[in-house]
């Protein structure tokens, strides 16, 4: 690696999501973004107050981190959208329809974990250079917030999705370790 | 010893005792910090000379702690078999009073007289695992839930309300069937153990501390009160 213009060039959006759901159940084509896609990171901190210091922190904490991606969706496939729709609402059984109140994403399991409702209801998500750039992938995801604002009209619809990365783990303690080593993204394509 | 700030990380809470044959079983995970509230009980001792307010000594009592926490990833088959053993509980899962919200009967003691971990004895041994090898991990021998235990019903993730009381428990009989001297002096509210030492050979069986008064009397005298069959772990 060394200093240079960092050109990703054109991007390919890439779900895969649990492993009962046949469209997206291996790595799949979502599709192209109108423009750059942006990505956000995070990071939570608290600060640490001593009064010799006044406002001014000597010391500080970290918290965890997550991320949001956002893209406008121009050539894509309608069929995996709603898909992640779907899973994005608590594992719904179709697009348009809600899973249960309270229900869990990562429901306690592995990523891409069968098991219908009781499932792994994250996304992969996986952005793709076509100039050979690393790629990202972000393993737990869901479209989150405002999830997609969707024109209708004469125009060809450019579809803005807003996803949040999580740093999801079946068990937050971890061997003791907690957060330490959770991934939140990657540059290691889903397979 | 140093200055420095304090950063004890996530923590584990486990129990132990009679009623998880002796296991040592993970309850879970909590949202916030736990909160270990040590309370100390010394009394005044007045004298009309220093006046009605300001004591001329203190007598120091028993002390207890208080231990408060929010479970938020937790087994609840433990937090039912705490419960349980609260109510008063039978440990031999035949009748009603095995049952979940059932009590057991009235005045019936948690410790039963004998040492932890032995059938009869209800306490649960609290445990503290800290994530971080810079923390201790704290150990409470003998507990049981106070106050109320509040468990939200709803679509939202169930955060569980939890106060356990530690007190500085000591058998009338001890794991030989003897009966000691009852002493305070050196009873256990809590201590900062090594998990690692609890356990058999094949790490599957917790072993309960000897932390009992001696078998004998203070006459040197080795009294066995109860039948032996009683006295077998579980």
């Amino acid at each position: 690696m060394g200093r240079s213009y960092y050109l990703e060039a054109g991007c390919m959006a890439a779900v895969k999501g649990r492993a009962d759901l046949p469209l997206i159940s291996s790595l799949t084509e979502l599709g192209l973004a109108q423009d750059s896609i942006q990505i956000q990171v995070t990071a939570n901190r608290k600060n640490i107050r001593v009064d010799a210091y006044g406002d001014s922190p000597p010391e500080q904490q970290f918290f965890g981190a997550g991320a949001s991606i956002n893209m406008t969706l121009i050539h894509f496939d309608a069929a995996v959208l709603d898909q992640c729709l779907s899973e994005s609402f608590g594992g719904a059984p179709t697009a348009g329809t809600l899973g249960v109140a309270g229900g869990l994403m990562g429901n306690g399991v592995t990523r891409f974990a069968p098991g219908g409702a009781a499932g792994w209801h994250f996304v992969g998500l996986n952005l793709i250079s076509s100039a050979g750039q690393r790629p990202w992938r972000f393993l737990n995801t869901c479209l989150s917030d405002n999830p997609i604002q969707f024109p209708i009209g004469t125009e060809v619809s450019a579809v803005q999705t807003n996803w949040q990365a999580f740093p999801y783990s079946v068990d937050p303690w971890n061997g003791g370790l907690g957060s330490y080593s959770v991934p939140l993204w990657d540059y290691v394509l889903d397979t | 010893m140093a200055r420095s700030y304090q950063l004890f990380g996530e923590f584990l809470v486990l129990v132990t005792g009679a009623v998880f044959d002796n296991q040592l079983i993970e309850w879970g995970l909590t949202r916030d910090p736990i909160s270990v509230e040590p309370r100390f009980r010394n009394q005044d001792i007045q004298t009309d000379e220093w006046g009605p307010d300001v004591p001329i000594d203190v007598r120091t009592q028993a002390t207890e702690a208080v231990i408060r926490m929010t479970l938020i990833h937790y087994d609840d088959a433990v937090t039912k078999a705490v419960t349980r053993q609260t109510m008063g509980g039978t440990q031999l899962g035949t009748g009603a009073v095995w049952a979940d919200g059932v009590c057991g009967p009235s005045g019936r003691t948690m410790g039963g007289g004998v040492p932890l971990g032995f059938f009869g004895n209800r306490f649960i041994t609290l445990f503290l695992k800290p994530a971080r090898g810079n923390s201790l991990p704290w150990r409470f021998p003998a507990t049981y839930m106070i106050d109320s235990l509040a468990v939200p019903l709803g679509t939202a993730v169930t955060e569980l309300g939890v106060m356990m009381r530690a007190i500085p428990y000591k058998p009338v009989i001890d794991d030989t069937g003897t009966t000691p001297e009852i002493l305070l002096d050196g009873a256990i509210v809590w201590d900062y153990f090594d998990l690692s030492v609890l356990f058999n050979a094949a790490g599957t069986t917790y072993i309960p501390p000897a932390s009992f008064p001696a078998p004998i009397n203070d006459y040197g005298e080795e009294i066995n009160v109860i039948p032996e069959r009683e006295l077998s772990p579980g």
